[in-house]
């Protein structure tokens, strides 16, 4: 038997109120730490958000000269919704949709005019696209607060776990994002903007030997340029640059598809891609397909004109990055990566192709700041 | 996202912290265990084996705190790499900081100090600036890990 110890009672009270205390509060007390974790994730997404205003405000400030303080303005456009089209009658739905972000770009681009009148073209795409980052931004801080207080408002343990589990990749998002305000911000390339410099480095490298025609605003925000490349009559499609312009390379490719009707050879599309965990960045990988991000639009308009319709084969190149290399400034190991990209873009044309042919390589990507 | 990275003197802390939170943690079970299990412990009361388990436990997590605030911050810098459009018979390359404004492929004023040809913005890109020790660290893996592949990625950057 145990002796006797003039502690013991001690022991015995500690054991039972931790046991009591564990028994009844147990989720109490993972739900206080989880809280204490999407708190902090909160504090972070405030401060990026903050920041962020302020960033933007400067950058109008400086590049707009706005005749009035430019916050109310930019605070309402910060919560501008878009309603995205039914989808209970799918049919149709991407012309609707199109036309819903026709109609949102044409609204940002007026507002974005209104505060920053003394802007010009360029700086006026790079205040766009840092709005429109700081939006997101705002986006995602408003969720995460708005989970955090109903889920301490009604207690639930459910919401709150949801929230913290899913913290890590959504703060992770939210980084990359604020990384890309800094780069609209301050005008220089991103990540995503890999496709459109690999066109343009491919046209300083044979604009010598053939000079092109280019073609400013051959779709809106679209530059065309038309040269020789290894014998072959090369359409190089890509966003008007240096400001932050993506264009709509599908409309572009759909146009000149059907201006040519049909003896366009073949397709190739070089972008960004998201890399897997474990693969380098700036490795280059090929497929066939549309490769073209976004909601779908100009996916659907290069299936549906070039591929259905004509046939063209279509091939695809992709650089591999990180969402956070995606959004943020370009690196080395991007910037390295072009020469590979158009190595493999000769290939394609010399082995799939033949002398002669008419080809379109098109650049898919934000081109700020990437001239042309 | 990339892996978090802590100064020496951090990692140092961190390390010491977890030895002073599980050296508290076994002091704490052995007390428990002297009470509810018999276990006898000649060495040292029980209670103060507790006292001390708990202190030690408490102790560490502070230090766990001061340690997080090694994390080394990673710092950017924006560079511009201008070339001479005299290439490839002009090899003349240069780097300098960003400035806004600058974009790729933009025709600058200044002649080329070689051959007099205008200059151009090749490229613009962001190198870390972590430390010396770190980056070499880095580059080691990276040459390993290309002997696996055997498929060396190019450095364009490094023969400009």
């Amino acid at each position: 038997m145990q002796p006797y110890n003039e502690f013991s009672w001690i022991f015995q009270i500690i054991f039972l109120v931790f046991f009591f205390v564990i028994f009844f509060y147990n989720q109490r007390m993972q739900l206080w730490m989880m809280q204490k974790q999407v708190e902090r994730a909160m504090y972070e997404l405030e401060r990026m958000n903050n920041e962020g205003k302020e960033i933007l405000v400067k950058l109008v400030n400086e590049r707009g000269k706005p005749k009035e303080d430019p916050r109310p303005m930019l605070n309402s456009l910060l919560d501008f919704f878009t309603i995205m089209p039914v989808n209970i009658d799918p049919g149709g739905i991407v012309n609707r949709l199109e036309h819903i972000l026709d109609i949102r770009k044409s609204r940002w681009e007026g507002h974005v005019k209104q505060f920053a009148p003394a802007a010009s073209r360029d700086e006026a795409a790079d205040i766009e696209g840092t709005v429109e980052a700081a939006s997101s931004v705002n986006m995602i801080y408003k969720i995460i607060r708005h989970y955090l207080l109903l889920g301490k408002k009604t207690k639930s343990l459910i919401l709150i776990m949801q929230l913290q589990m899913q913290l890590p990749l959504i703060m992770q998002l939210a980084k990359a994002i604020f990384k890309a305000l800094k780069a609209f911000s301050e005008g220089k390339p991103i990540g995503d903007g890999i496709g459109p410099f690999v066109v343009s480095t491919l046209i300083h490298e044979y604009r010598d030997k053939s000079p092109p025609k280019i073609i400013k605003e051959y779709t809106k925000d679209i530059t065309l340029t038309e040269m020789e490349i290894e014998g072959r009559n090369v359409f190089l499609i890509r966003a008007t640059g240096p400001g932050a312009r993506v264009g709509k390379p599908g409309k572009a490719i759909e146009k000149l598809v059907e201006e040519k009707k049909g003896t366009i050879a073949r397709l190739i599309m070089i972008d960004a891609g998201l890399k897997l965990e474990g693969e380098k960045t700036g490795t280059i990988i090929e497929g066939v397909g549309a490769v073209i991000g976004g909601p779908g639009v100009e996916k659907y308009k290069i299936e549906e004109s070039a591929g259905v319709k004509y046939e063209l084969p279509m091939d695809g190149i992709v650089i591999e990055e990180a969402q956070e290399d995606a959004l943020g400034a370009m690196t080395k190991d991007l910037v390295n990566s072009i020469p590979k990209a158009i190595k493999k873009i000769k290939t394609a044309i010399t082995t799939r192709t033949s002398e002669g042919d008419n080809i379109i390589i098109a650049g898919v990507g934000n081109c700020c700041g990437i001239g042309e | 996202m990339s892996e978090q990275k802590y100064t020496t003197s951090a990692r140092f802390l961190k390390f010491f912290a977890y030895i002073l939170m599980g050296t508290g943690l076994i002091f704490t079970m052995l007390a428990m265990s002297s009470f509810f299990m018999g276990l006898s412990l000649d060495f040292l009361e029980p209670i103060y084996m507790l006292l001390i388990g708990l202190l030690l436990l408490f102790a560490g997590v502070p230090l766990l705190a001061v340690a997080q605030q090694g994390i080394i911050k990673q710092e950017f810098d924006t560079l511009s790499i201008i070339k001479c459009t005299g290439l490839p018979d002009c090899k003349f390359v240069r780097a300098k900081k960003f400035e806004r404004g600058e974009y790729i492929f933009q025709e600058l004023e200044d002649k080329c100090e070689k051959c007099n040809s205008p200059l151009y913005i090749a490229a613009i890109f962001e190198v870390d600036k972590t430390p010396p020790k770190q980056k070499q660290e880095e580059a080691k893996k990276d040459q390993e890990s290309q002997k696996k592949d055997e498929l060396p990625t190019p450095k364009i950057i490094d023969t400009l």
